[in-house]
Order: C-alpha cells, then sequence, then structure tokens
C-alpha cells in the first residue's frame, strides 16, 4: 500500500516535473522568439528610416500618421546643374558614389536646420520646412539650410577634386505658401509629400536660378518671413508657367555683415574640440 | 527612428565643459540629497538651482505613483532622447531596484514585460511622446492617463519624472558628459547585487527625506513665476520641487541675467507651440519692461536690436533645444561654447532644459 503510494506519488512528481520542464521550455522559446520579433521590427524600422523622416517613421509606428491638412510649408528644390551631361562622362558606380555623398552632406545639413528631404529626385532634392510639425521660423531656417547648402557643396566639392572627381553646382529655389501635406500613395508605394502649387512655384524658382545666373533664390513669400539678416538682391520679374503674374525673385548672396547668426555656420568650426577647462 | 539601445548612441567627446572643484558645502549637499555624488555633477555643480534641476528626479520620492514607476519614466524619456549619460545611470538604477537585466533589456525593446502592466506601459507611450513633442501631446493626453486608471497625484508624479528627465537629459547631452561608469558597473557588481534591497531602500529613504523636508511649503501663489504650470501639479510636493528651481533659476541672475532666461523660455514656448507657458513668460518679459511688440519680434526673428550680446547668443540655441536629435544637439552647444564661458554655457543649457521641462509639465496647466 504504501509502496503502491510511494510510486504514484513518484508518477506524479515525474508528469509534474516535466510538465513544469516543458512550460519553462516553451515560455524560453517563446522569449527568444519575441525578442528576435523585436529586433526584426528594429531593422525594419530602421530602413524603413531610409524612406522618410525619424519623426513620421515614430509616429506611424504609434499608430498615429498623419492626417492630411493643409498647411503653411516652405519648400526648397536643388538640382545639380549640368549633372546630365557629368553622368554621361563618369562611370556608373563613380556617379553613384559622388551623388550618394553628396546626398549626405545635403541631408545632414536640411536635417539639422529644421527641415527634412521629402524626397531625391535624379540629382535633385525636395526638402520641407514645417510640414510634420509647426514651425514659425520655417523660412529663415530653409533660407539658412539653402546657405548650408552652398557651403557643404564647395567644401565637398574640395573633397572630390582631391579624389580627381568632378566639380558639383547647385541651384535651389525656396518658396513659402500653403500646400496640401499628406501620405500619398498606394498600397504598394507611399511617401509623406506636399502637393499643390506652392511646391511648382518652388520648382519653377529653382529653375530660374540658371536664367539669372545665381544659386540660391528665394521668393517674396520667403523674404516677407526673413528676420533682416541676409543679404539679398532683388531680381527682375519673370513670367513662370501655371502663374498669372510675374514672379518676382531674390538672390541671396549671404549673411549680412555684422548680421550673421549668432552661432558661426558648421564651416567655421574645427572638427576637433578641445576639452575645456 | 524608433528608440536606440545604449550601444548605439551617437555620443560626442570630449565633454564640452572639465570637471570642477565643488566646494565642500556643495558637495555634503549632493550627498544629502542622493546619498553619493554623481559624476555629471563634478561637471555641472557651479550653482545649487542647477544641481537641484539636475537631481530633481533622482532626489524625489513620489506619494502617489510607486517608487519603481517613477523611475521608470526617467529611464524611457532617457532611452527615448538617446541621452547616453541619463540612459545608463537611470537602466543602472532599475537595476538595483530590483528589475532583472532581462526585464531592463525587454523594457528598453518596449515589449510587454510581467512586471510592467499594461496600464504602466500606456503610460510610458504617452510619456514618450511627450518627451519627443513631435507633436507635444494634447491635454487629452492626461484625460487618456485618468481613463487608464491614474488618480491625478499619479499623473502629475509621471509628468513631473518625464518634464524634469527632459531637464537632466539636456545637460547631459549637450555637454557631452562621459557616462557614468562606475554607478552603470555598480549595479553589476556582486556585493551590491546582494544587497540590492537594502540600496534600494536607502535610495528611497533619502528621497523621502528631501520630500518630507518640503512638507508645509506654502503653495505657489498663483502669480509667481510660473504658478499656473507649478500649481498643476496639484497637491503633489513635486510642485514644491519645482517651484524651487524655477525661482531660484530665475532670482540668479549672477552668470544669465532673469531677462535673458525669461526670453529663452519663450522660445522653447513658441517652438513647443505651448500656449500657456508664453502667455506666462510674456507677462513676466512685460514685468521686465520689454514691450509686447518688442517681445513678438525678438521671438519672431530670434534676435533683435534691443538683445544684449549675450541674449543674442543664447536665443537661437534655446530654439535648437525643443526637439531632441543628440548629434545635432551637440554640435549646436559646440558652436555656442566657442561665444560664452563655461559658467555661461551650463547655465544656458540649464535653463533652455528647465524651459523644456516646464512646457512639458505645463501640459497638466489649465
Amino acid at each position: 500500500m504504501t509502496l503502491a503510494l510511494a510510486i504514484a506519488l513518484a508518477a506524479l512528481a515525474t508528469v509534474l516535473a516535466t510538465v513544469a520542464w516543458r512550460l519553462r521550455r516553451e515560455r524560453d522559446v517563446s522569449s527568444r522568439r519575441i525578442i528576435q520579433l523585436s529586433e526584426e521590427l528594429e531593422r525594419i524600422d530602421r530602413a524603413f528610416s531610409l524612406f522618410a523622416p525619424a519623426t513620421l517613421v515614430d509616429r506611424i509606428g504609434a499608430g498615429a500618421p498623419p492626417e492630411p491638412q493643409k498647411r503653411d510649408v516652405t519648400v526648397l528644390f536643388s538640382d545639380l546643374q549640368g549633372f546630365t551631361a557629368l553622368s554621361e562622362r563618369l562611370d556608373p558606380a563613380d556617379l553613384v558614389e559622388v551623388l550618394n555623398g553628396y546626398f549626405r552632406e545635403m541631408s545632414t545639413v536640411i536635417t539639422t536646420r529644421h527641415g527634412h528631404v521629402s524626397k531625391f529626385l535624379g540629382d535633385g532634392i525636395m526638402a520641407l520646412f514645417g510640414a510634420l510639425e509647426d514651425n514659425p521660423w520655417q523660412s529663415a531656417d530653409a533660407v539658412r539650410a539653402a546657405l548650408a547648402m552652398r557651403e557643404a557643396t564647395f567644401r565637398y566639392n574640395e573633397k572630390l577634386r582631391q579624389n580627381g572627381g568632378p566639380e558639383l553646382r547647385t541651384g535651389i529655389g525656396v518658396h513659402r505658401g500653403t500646400a496640401v501635406t499628406g501620405i500619398m500613395g498606394n498600397q504598394f508605394l507611399a511617401e509623406f509629400t506636399v502637393v499643390g502649387a506652392a511646391v511648382n512655384l518652388a520648382s519653377r524658382v529653382e529653375n530660374l536660378t540658371r536664367l539669372h545666373g545665381v544659386d540660391v533664390l528665394i521668393t517674396e513669400q520667403v523674404r516677407a518671413g526673413l528676420d533682416g539678416r541676409f543679404r539679398l538682391r532683388e531680381l527682375p520679374a519673370v513670367d513662370v508657367k501655371g502663374m498669372e503674374s510675374a514672379v518676382v525673385t531674390f538672390a541671396v548672396d549671404g549673411f549680412l555683415a555684422g548680421g550673421e547668426p549668432a552661432l558661426p555656420s558648421q564651416g567655421q568650426l574645427p572638427r576637433a574640440y578641445p576639452g575645456r577647462k | 527612428m524608433g528608440v536606440l539601445l545604449l550601444n548605439e548612441i551617437e555620443w560626442s567627446d570630449p565633454p564640452l565643459v572639465g570637471p570642477t572643484d565643488l566646494s565642500p558645502e556643495l558637495r555634503k549637499y549632493v550627498k544629502k540629497l542622493v546619498g553619493g555624488v554623481p559624476l555629471a555633477i563634478e561637471y555641472i555643480g557651479r550653482s545649487r538651482w542647477i544641481v537641484d534641476g539636475y537631481l530633481s528626479v533622482f532626489a524625489y520620492a513620489p506619494t502617489a505613483l510607486p517608487h519603481r514607476t517613477f523611475h521608470l519614466v526617467s529611464f524611457v524619456v532617457s532611452q527615448a532622447n538617446a541621452c547616453r549619460y541619463c540612459y545608463g545611470s537611470a537602466r543602472s538604477t532599475l537595476r538595483i531596484m530590483g528589475f532583472s537585466e532581462a526585464t531592463v533589456s525587454r523594457i528598453e525593446r518596449d515589449l510587454q514585460v510581467a512586471e510592467v502592466t499594461e496600464r504602466d506601459s500606456a503610460m510610458l507611450q504617452v510619456l514618450r511622446a511627450l518627451a519627443n513633442a513631435n507633436p507635444m501631446p494634447t491635454p487629452e493626453a492626461v484625460t487618456r492617463l485618468a481613463a487608464l486608471g491614474f488618480s491625478p497625484p499619479a499623473i502629475a508624479e509621471a509628468i513631473y519624472s518625464a518634464g524634469m528627465t527632459c531637464l537632466s537629459n539636456r545637460l547631459a547631452t549637450c555637454l557631452a558628459l562621459p557616462p557614468d561608469d562606475a554607478f552603470e558597473k555598480m549595479a553589476q557588481n556582486p556585493i551590491v547585487k546582494l544587497f540590492r534591497p537594502l540600496v534600494s531602500w536607502k535610495m528611497r529613504k533619502t528621497a523621502e527625506s528631501n520630500v518630507a523636508e518640503i512638507d508645509g511649503v506654502p503653495a505657489t501663489p498663483p502669480d509667481a513665476a510660473f504658478g499656473s504650470v507649478i500649481n498643476g501639479l496639484g497637491d503633489s510636493p513635486a510642485a514644491a520641487f519645482l517651484a524651487r528651481i524655477v525661482s531660484s533659476c530665475l532670482a540668479d541672475g549672477t552668470t544669465i541675467p532673469r531677462r535673458a532666461k525669461l526670453l529663452m523660455f519663450a522660445v522653447v514656448a513658441r517652438a513647443l507651440a505651448s500656449g500657456p507657458v508664453f502667455r506666462e513668460v510674456h507677462r513676466l518679459l512685460v514685468a521686465e519692461n520689454l514691450a509686447p511688440d518688442s517681445i513678438a519680434s525678438i521671438v519672431d526673428r530670434l534676435g533683435g536690436d534691443e538683445l544684449t550680446p549675450l541674449e543674442q547668443k543664447l536665443i537661437p540655441f534655446a530654439r535648437d533645444t525643443a526637439r531632441y536629435q543628440t548629434p545635432a544637439m551637440q554640435e549646436r552647444t559646440r558652436e555656442l561654447s566657442a561665444l560664452v564661458d563655461d559658467s555661461e554655457l551650463i547655465e544656458a543649457v540649464a535653463t533652455a532644459g528647465l524651459a523644456n521641462a516646464v512646457v512639458r509639465i505645463a501640459l497638466l496647466s489649465p
């Protein structure tokens, strides 16, 4: 009787131990799987961030993508002048390397001045200021970004020259106006972007840089939002496709003497900073 | 781009300021507040209000929110802000408080863990959004927290923890403070592991004595500087903590004058579209004899002829601290460091950090 009870208890203990062991193993497997899935999600998140601004990725991830809306935005278009001819001369691998290096430099400059790159258009860039969040200083941010892009292109050209690369020349057009922002596309391909007359005009203004022989051009709507620290030059009004009246633009030559921003521009700073006591 | 893990954060080196010789009084004061002297204090400990601001979470013992949840908020915000220094320290604090390495590791990957209830997890999401301010949560976020079952004092303490962590994160990030290796390794120390409950208990008791000390401090009058924001914290002792930091920041004009500090607050409030804080700072600036038109023009232009040379340097900087981008903020601060001395630099970063904290805590303001 006692032996039978002991055997029964031993059997029960064995069964319980087996169940506990299995449960523990299943928990460990689930746990590892969750970690794997989490890592996979992080990789997707990072990959996704290559195609959209980080803020946007975060919002979509949180289940709160930006609603379509009309917003006051500043649109910056830039283009590499003469790049088509250059692309025919360069080896494809060199071309991609030159272009990717340029996009990397420009994206950093735009992002640190509170803009975001909406898209790369061949050798061109479309950047937005005030599209994802309210930005009362969007005009100044966009013009500062344009000037910093000029400076960054200069630095990048120096680097290219040292390696026997080509010289790049940019044309930048900036316009501010109301546009519709939102995620646009289909179920296979979509992007956060802006549409409207303001976007078309910004693109046309960039085209005018060739006509006027300048590299940074802004419209009256951008000029109105500036703080008087920029050296501007009014240029003759020009008829522009799709616009009822001729468009007045201003070349941005730089910062006014004594009116430089309080902070020095990137290029003025040493790359290695000494620690200070 | 989601959240980064400790080893993924880009961190500038070397720090912008060197360690300073702390006065024996200040050293004693810090030890009394938190039981030891954190490495960051060796770098930033130049004025009392900055020390109080930096330690405002660590030195506080919540009365309505569980102690561990209060520090969990700080951890999650530090991670969201990718502040290498604070993230490492907050991680170590959680380990000392008894969270296992596996649990902390799962929390930082934003996974559901048994130790964090679904309710707390939902609260952490709201507070992450508050720290990111992209966009700033609306007051409905507070309603959502209440609907989850959090009492008003618990919500106040959670928002205080998130807001004030934004201040300490900015101090450590902008100045690129080196990670506190000794504290980070402390949680792994076998002796500390053995006595973890005791260490955790001691930390809590020290913080509780700080809270007990302010018991009986009269409520902040509504017309005091940022009174409406402070009173948004209700009866929580956090209100007295914040009131002390705000009033001593604005009273201490030796390094950066009060008007310059208020203008920095105005710019941060404008950048984050905070009506309550902007209205309040506008009132305070008018009391400083700055005309409403001038205030509008300065904030619109991030500059102006009526500004002092120091104000001209600080105002654009304040704007760049409103939304967190670690490399960009560190670069901007390095640029500023070329224009001001170390004391001004630390005070400027602390003021911008406090402005960011106040704007976020103002979520509770009517």
